[in-house]
């Protein structure tokens, strides 16, 4: 418990009192972490939008395994030629398929990859600033901060109706 | 009796079910591990090497074939100390190389798992024990010595030296009493050249010499005299597509492969031949077109108006085929077959020869230049008194050599019954027959592989035998059994005085020295009379008085003909696996035996295919299979002789019904020969479920024996081909095929036939397979013209490959392993019925379906043009299979065995493939791999010719030439340009290594 | 479903989870049982040889094949809800398509095996993948066989990453509300989910990448099926028609065996709230449309057969339909062509009883077409001289029953243990909650 960050944890139970609690905090530039039980474009907004940077991954990730599968057709094809049906030892059409497949399987592998990254996924210990209710209607806001500050920005998230606030103490 | 000769326990047995269900849930459970059984192998090197062996290398030995009379020369190939292949003695004057589908198989009498493996005495209770070879020729001693009456001594016909040997026994236990039985001996044909031409014998008859063959129901492709020698004459003239080609017309009132390769099948009523054949010589001599006498004969009474009813053939067509067979000459008519020998079987021998001799035949296409020896036999009607003898009690001993006339003399004749009034009674036997069931002591002979001997096929030509290699049992020369014998008895007269058997026998090749090395090494001394002495019919045929053979049993019957079985001849084929899975040439039916009836007969009588039926005569009742064939004449049932075989000993012959044995002792008036054309029959339904099994496809599926106009066996009219007729006359004809311009079927994305395969291959696709042979291009030609569908080619191609035989449950569920197969299509137009046979291997495509569709390589194309199979990289998806438009390609469901010793025959130079790989034809890789060698250490290139297939080369009527595509010289070469060539499924392009030569028909009247 | 709140969908799709009944345990029992036999069967036709099953020449191919494509086109439904409705934006996606997604993955998983079940030498299965190994011999890329093991491989990796994504978020609401053994393995699971706003961010981007790139390999995956025929030579299957046809037939049977297995699922965990008419009617156009294709296809394939004049192709479609298994071809029109135009009626598409039998001849009718494409073709070739037809066995039926517990059983430990209802995005299309609506 001890390495801890010590901070703020309220919880709400709507979402438009949610997001007046997050541009309150926003005005005096407090770093924080909204929790929600479904994805909220609108405090999604808020918080920030810019591009995730997952997408990029995912083509990079794509274009290599594209890549990778041609190469594993032409190569081994030319590694030992052999003839069928009389076709062209590299025969293009069908190797199309390998590519393609290959995009696919590499593409999305990446993508997981790159999303788990981000989100810094997997992170098995929940305790930090988190409440079970996240997962089920309620919405919570986690403002990590110093004992001297918690009393400050809990009484700017109850201001906003934050039905409970809790106060993490390291 | 089961079929399932490979112990498939199909489908599930209960108590293996419920342990598997056992073994499963453990797998499931996540414990499954499974245990496959050990190669049982066994490599062992050689410790000294044995003298004469060079592992790896063949070692041939000349021999000859004692599979039928007609004695044809073999090379027997032998490695490491093991005959593994029979090959025809190209310099032997019968067969010049080539060998039939029965003389091939003689390698599975050597290796035959139900072989007598050692002596044996009967016990008391009639069980038979082993006994040494000490003990048993004591035995044989002892009751020699004091014989509780005369001996008698029954043999195969032998005409070499044995014969003398056997007499000089014989004579020495002071009797003479040595009855000769050979089923087939054709005593009508012999007596019926006593009748025309004052000569008992079996003359020349030089089918390359006949202008028109009228067969009467000899069928000289299969059975008659000797098959492989005719099959190769008969090819030269009629296998030609020039205006002389030699004409074929087959009467017989069930359409043998014989008459299903004749222009033209006239179906006349059995017993009839001596009718049909004076009618159509009364025309000839009528209309003044006689090239020779009638040998004093009045044929006014026998004109064609007069028969025709009795021979039950339209008189017009009598005087058509008169007509071209005197405008065809030199004509020559033979009879005397198996399916004619009726009661007037010698009357239609010499009635065939008055035909001939009207034809202009006599001297050229019949002759007496050189004659086919069969020795001295009895005829079945002169047994009758050495069977009393026996009954009369009067035979001490009998003694039973190469013979088994229990099985092969009607039960009539009582010769069992006989047999056990003797009171000792040996048997040399080499299998468990009938007759060696009867005996109390047996003292199993060598097979003639593994013995010395000797065979007069014609005058002047005398082959030897010798052992290609130690014996596989412990059996020992008959022989030496009996010099021995004759010593112990101190009975030595002449030829008994010998040491040995070999000594006899080099005695009476001149004894040892140059000439008798030279004769081994040739397989026999051969002088052959090529001059054809002129000859004319003796007078005072007047005598002969010819008539239609009377049919015995109910008048209301059914009349029954009996022919020889191709593969089973008399029944010695029936313990060969090969033989039984070799699919009967007309039939396709495999593993049995079965009643022939006209598709609408059956329908008559309510039959389907397959239906188990009972067939009665007077003299028995025979319980077979129900065929609906449509080569027969509505009126008359067929049967094979061959089967039926009812010792325990054999494994693989309890099939069918023993024909001869239920049928009634009549003869041949003239001859004595047995009448196998003799009763009526009566039919009913057994009710006993039954299946037949056979090739062709399936009724269920239907339509298989017909081509569907998909052109698989293409032909064109005689008259096309010499350019007396434009192809649109002949379309009428209807060939079956779209590779004909003429007949091309609308419809066909036919793509015409690369006149040469690899340029136009190569042009068609730049990269492809033909743009980029190293060296050879390996390809085929079959001339379908030449081809008879005798199937030898398919033994060899098994005996060289190791092929599995699978037995008749997997033959009948589609599963047959043969790498050639002959597919027999019927044709009919203008009501007249055509067979068309087409041997069809691996085409070894250029652009090959299979090769592509495989994802381990285990198939891709070679850079000589195979399409070669990888066995060790297969892992069975089975998709190429799938994908060859021709279903050549043959999976492995099961491991197949070959029960031991059969497995000595396989061939060490080729892999023998267990369970879930698919193989195919190879073109016998390994013989172009071992012809590369040859060369390679002769530091030359391959020549033309070198390389030869196991089909190739066996094949009597030379159908088939194989070679290198690339070597402009080459005949394989010369022949794919042909005008008659095609390849079947053309328009698919697969680009085959085969090309086949459209078969010629004539049935344009000319 | 206004009625509905974030808290009452937990609590209802949670109670999903609650630890099996007796009913269960039953089923579970036989459904191994069933699986025991296939397996025995299986375990037989290995020692014994490929010839345990009724295939022969020329019908090398029959029903382990038949049951691949079958099983193939099973897992199609699946990410084609999952994926291409999400892109769609559909919204009656959300309350099927976790139960479409698991299916999808064992039906892949269960197709999976056919090809190992019907290889001659299945301990060398092995040798179709690409790998350095002693022989210098590497896969032959030009073999359609080789191209679905890539496509199936690839099919059933992605599905199964498509479905575990999906999964996270449920299984953290799982997680918070389980203990015990459970808890600690959904812990795992959920891989700590918390459902920050960084997390929901690059988790809805990935999910979007995900559904695009499966949407594509939906219809490749069948496609390449496909052509494991259409690239041979056989009058039959040599057809350009084949994919397209196939990848039709595929959703179609996957809708088809999606309603078999919720109308069932809707009764017994009382999820009319959920599964609405409106689901049925949206899947019953779905299912109407695909067999219109369908049908569509079989005519064309007809019509070709008799307009190109090729006899080859003439004759085999003639023996189709009126050849000795033409039973089989009829049973497949009156299934897929005739039975689902009762769609046409709305009446009929929200009678979840009605669409339940409709949906039961779809899967029917669907393996009989596999099979009459597969083994009438094979039975009816170029040379009539090797016509046969062929005889199925204990071992095939058996192999093919087991494929069905194979299934079943993968299927009812996914109800019991894993959200089979998307938690989540139900409540996605539930409205937020607000204190003053009007702000909405």
């Amino acid at each position: 418990m001890s390495k801890k960050l010590s901070g703020v944890l309220a919880v709400f139970e709507h979402v438009d009192t949610t997001i007046d609690a997050i541009r309150a905090l926003k005005k005096d530039k407090r770093k924080l972490t909204v929790m929600t039980p479904v994805p909220n474009h609108e405090i999604a907004e808020e918080i920030d939008d810019t591009q995730s940077p997952v997408r990029l991954c995912t083509f990079v990730g794509g274009l290599v395994g594209g890549i990778l599968g041609f190469a594993l057709c032409a190569f081994t094809s030319l590694d030992w030629p052999l003839i069928t049906n009389g076709k062209e030892i590299l025969s293009i059409p069908p190797f199309m398929i390998i590519t393609f497949e290959c995009t696919i399987l590499f593409g999305g592998l990446t993508n997981l990859v790159a999303m788990l990254f981000f989100s810094g996924l997997p992170s098995l210990d929940v305790s930090e600033g988190f409440d079970p209710r996240f997962t089920e209607d309620r919405f919570g806001i986690w403002v990590p901060c110093g004992k001297d500050e918690a009393e400050q920005v809990a009484g700017v998230l109850r201001a906003n109706g934050a039905e409970e606030v809790r106060v993490d103490a390291a | 009796m089961s079929d399932d000769i490979h112990e498939q326990p199909l489908p599930l047995k209960r108590r293996e079910f419920l342990k598997l269900v056992g073994v499963a849930t453990a797998a499931t459970a996540g414990a499954g591990c499974l245990e496959f059984p050990p190669p049982n192998e066994l490599i062992q090197p050689y410790v000294t090497a044995p003298e004469n062996i060079i592992p790896g290398v063949a070692t041939y030995y000349a021999s000859t074939c004692r599979e039928c009379p007609a004695a044809c020369g073999l090379h027997v190939k032998t490695r490491e100390g093991r005959a593994i292949k029979l090959e025809g003695n190209p310099s032997h004057p019968v067969n010049l190389g080539s060998l039939c589908a029965r003389g091939q198989s003689a390698l599975q009498g050597l290796y035959n798992p139900d072989r007598h493996a050692h002596p044996k005495q009967r016990q008391a209770d009639g069980s038979f024990k082993e006994i040494t070879w000490e003990e048993a020729e004591a035995l044989l001693v002892e009751k020699l010595a004091a014989p509780a009456g005369a001996v008698q001594f029954w043999t195969g016909q032998e005409t070499g030296t044995r014969a003398a040997l056997y007499d000089a026994f014989i004579g020495a236990l002071g009797s003479a009493d040595r009855i000769v039985h050979e089923p087939f001996a054709w005593e009508a044909l012999r007596e019926g050249n006593r009748l025309a031409f004052g000569r008992a014998e079996i003359p020349t008859y030089d089918f390359a010499a006949a202008g028109s063959v009228f067969t009467l129901g000899a069928d000289f492709l299969e059975t008659w005299l000797s098959p492989v020698e005719y099959a190769r004459t008969f090819a030269t003239r009629h296998g030609g597509s020039t205006t002389d080609a030699g004409r074929l017309v087959a009467f017989e009132s069930r359409l043998s492969l014989t008459g299903s390769n004749a222009d033209e099948w006239v179906a006349i009523k059995p017993g009839t031949e001596a009718l049909a054949a004076l009618a159509m010589a009364q025309v000839i001599v009528a209309e003044g077109l006689a090239k020779g006498s009638t040998g004093g004969l009045d044929l006014t009474p026998y004109a064609p108006a007069n028969v025709a009813e009795q021979v039950g053939v339209p008189a017009e067509v009598l005087v058509r085929l008169a007509r071209e067979f005197a405008a065809n000459g030199p004509g020559l008519a033979i009879a005397g077959g198996v399916q004619a020998q009726s009661a007037r079987a010698t009357h239609a021998v010499v009635a065939a020869n008055v035909l001939t001799s009207v034809g202009g035949g006599l001297g050229s296409a019949l002759h007496f230049g050189r004659t086919l020896d069969l020795g001295r036999t009895h005829a079945p009607r002169d047994l009758a008194p050495a069977i009393e003898r026996m009954n009369g009690g009067g035979v001490g001993v009998l003694l039973v050599h190469g013979t088994n006339p229990a099985y092969s003399l009607p039960g009539a004749l009582g010769f069992a019954a006989a047999a056990g009034k003797v009171p000792f009674k040996v048997s040399f036997s080499i299998d468990p027959d009938e007759t060696a069931q009867l005996c109390d002591l047996i003292l199993p002979d060598h097979h003639p592989l593994e013995s010395w001997g000797d065979a007069q096929a014609w005058t002047g030509v005398r082959s030897l035998l010798q052992p290609a290699m130690r014996p596989v049992f412990k059996t020992k020369s008959t022989p030496d059994v009996l010099l021995a014998a004759a010593k112990t008895l101190g009975r030595t007269p002449g030829l008994l005085a010998a040491a040995t058997w070999r000594d006899v026998l080099t005695a009476a090749w001149g004894g040892p020295g140059a000439a008798w090395d030279a004769a081994l090494a040739a397989g026999g001394s051969f002088a052959v009379a090529s001059a054809a002495p002129a000859l004319a019919l003796s007078g005072g045929l007047a005598g002969v008085g010819f008539s239609v053979a009377e049919l015995g049993g109910d008048a209301a019957g059914t009349p029954l003909v009996v022919y020889a079985s191709p593969n089973m001849y008399d029944g010695r084929g029936a313990n060969k696996p090969w033989l039984q899975e070799l699919p009967d040439p007309v039939t396709k039916v495999v593993w049995d035996h079965w009643v022939e009836i006209h598709p609408d007969t059956m329908t008559k009588l309510g039959l389907k295919r397959g239906d188990h039926v009972a067939l009665k005569t007077p003299a028995g009742t025979l319980e077979t299979a129900a065929y609906d064939y449509i080569g027969i004449r509505p009126d008359v049932f067929a049967v094979a002789t061959g089967q039926g075989h009812t010792a325990d000993g054999g494994r693989y012959w309890k099939r069918g019904g023993n024909v001869a044995g239920f049928l009634p002792a009549t003869y041949d008036d003239a001859s004595g020969g047995l009448a196998y054309v003799a009763v009526k029959t009566t039919l009913a339904k057994t009710g006993k479920k039954y299946k037949l099994a056979y090739l062709g496809g399936d009724p269920y599926t239907g339509g298989q024996s017909r081509q569907m106009g998909r052109g698989i066996a293409q032909a064109i009219p005689l008259t096309v081909v010499t350019g007396k007729a434009d192809a649109h006359g002949a379309a009428a004809h209807g060939e079956g095929g779209h590779g004909d311009p003429a007949m091309h079927k609308p419809g066909f994305v036919g793509s015409p036939v690369p006149a040469d395969p690899i340029a136009s291959a190569a042009k068609e696709a730049p990269n492809s397979a033909y743009a980029l042979h190293a060296k050879h291009k390996w390809g085929m030609v079959v001339d379908l013209n030449s081809c008879n569908g005798c199937q030898a080619c398919v033994i060899a191609c098994s005996a060289e490959n190791n092929v599995a035989f699978v037995g008749k449950e997997q033959v009948d569920k589609g599963r047959e392993m043969m790498w050639l197969r002959i597919e027999r299509f019927y044709e009919e137009h203008d009501g007249k019925l055509e067979v068309r046979h087409v041997p069809v291997m691996c085409q070894h495509c250029g652009a090959a379906p299979c090769e592509s569709v495989c994802p381990v390589y285990a198939t891709y194309h070679n850079p000589e043009g195979l399409n070669a199979m990888i066995y060790n990289r297969c892992v069975g998806t089975r998709y190429c299979s799938n994908n060859c438009p021709y279903k050549v390609r043959a999976f492995n469901w099961f491991h197949y065995d070959f029960p031991a010793p059969l497995n000595w025959q396989l061939n060490p130079d080729v892999t023998v493939r267990d369970k879930g790989v698919m193989e195919k034809c190879t073109f016998c890789v390994q013989r172009i791999r071992d012809a590369k060698d040859h060369a390679k250490d002769e530091a030359r290139n391959v020549r033309d010719g070198e390389m030869v297939t196991a089909c190739q080369q066996t094949c009597p009527a030379q159908a088939i030439v194989f070679g290198d595509l690339m070597d402009s010289e080459s005949r394989v070469r010369q022949l794919v340009d042909h005008d008659r060539g095609y390849k079947i499924f053309e328009e698919i392009n697969t680009y085959p290594a085969v090309t086949y030569l459209k078969k010629v028909t004539r049935d344009v009247p000319v | 479903m206004s009625t509905l709140t974030y808290k009452k969908v937990n609590e209802d799709f949670l109670s999903l989870l609650r630890n099996p009944t007796k009913a269960w345990y039953i089923l579970f029992a036989l459904d191994l049982l069933v699986l025991a036999f296939g397996a025995a069967c299986w375990i037989y036709q290995i020692q014994t040889g490929m010839g345990a099953a009724g295939k022969m020449r020329p019908v090398m191919w029959a029903l382990y094949i038949t049951d691949f494509v079958f099983w193939v086109g099973i897992g199609h439904a699946g990410t084609l809800i999952s994926a291409v409705l999400f892109l769609f934006r559909s919204r009656f996606r959300n309350a099927i398509y976790r139960t479409a997604e698991g299916m999808t993955v064992f039906a892949v998983m269960t197709a999976g095996l056919f090809p190992l079940i019907h290889l001659g030498r299945v301990w060398f299965f092995y040798w179709l993948l690409p790998y350095p190994n002693q022989r210098g011999l590497w896969p032959n890329f030009r073999s359609p066989l080789e191209w679905d093991v890539f496509a199936v491989s690839t099919y059933l990796t992605i599905s199964s990453v498509f479905f575990f994504v999906g999964l996270i978020p449920d299984l953290a609401v799982a997680r918070e509300n389980a203990v015990g053994l459970r808890k600690k393995i959904y812990t795992l699971a959920s891989l700590g989910w918390r459902g920050t706003d960084r997390q929901w961010k690059h988790y809805n981007s990935a999910y979007i990448y995900f559904a695009a790139l499966a949407t594509p390999l939906v219809f490749s995956v069948h496609s390449v099926v496909s052509w494991d025929f259409a690239m041979s030579v056989n009058p039959g299957w040599h057809g350009t028609i084949f994919a397209p046809y196939f990848v039709a037939g595929a959703i179609f049977s996957g809708i088809g065996m999606v309603i078999t297995l919720m109308v069932p699922m809707r009764k017994i965990f009382g999820l009319e709230k959920y599964l609405t008419d409106w689901h049925f009617d949206s899947m019953g156009k779905i299912l109407l449309f695909t067999s219109l294709i369908v049908t569509y296809a079989y005519a064309t394939e007809m019509f070709m057969a008799w307009y190109s004049g090729n006899i080859f192709e003439k004759s085999v479609f003639w023996d189709r339909a009126f050849g000795p298994v033409g039973w089989a071809y009829w049973i497949m029109v009156l299934c897929n062509c005739l039975i689902p135009l009762l769609c046409i009626k709305k009446s009929m598409r929200t009678n979840v009883w009605g669409m339940f039998i409709i949906s039961i001849f779809v899967n029917i009718g669907m393996w009989f077409e596999r099979f009459v494409i597969i083994v009438q073709s094979l039975s009816h070739n170029f040379d009539p001289w090797v016509w046969r037809m062929y005889q199925p066995t204990l071992v095939d039926v058996g192999v093919s029953i087991g494929s069905f517990a194979w299934f079943g059983m993968f299927f009812l430990l996914f109800i019991k243990f894993l959200p089979a209802m998307a938690i989540v995005e139900m409540k996605e299309i539930l409205p937020a909650p607000r204190k003053n609506a009007s702000a909405a």
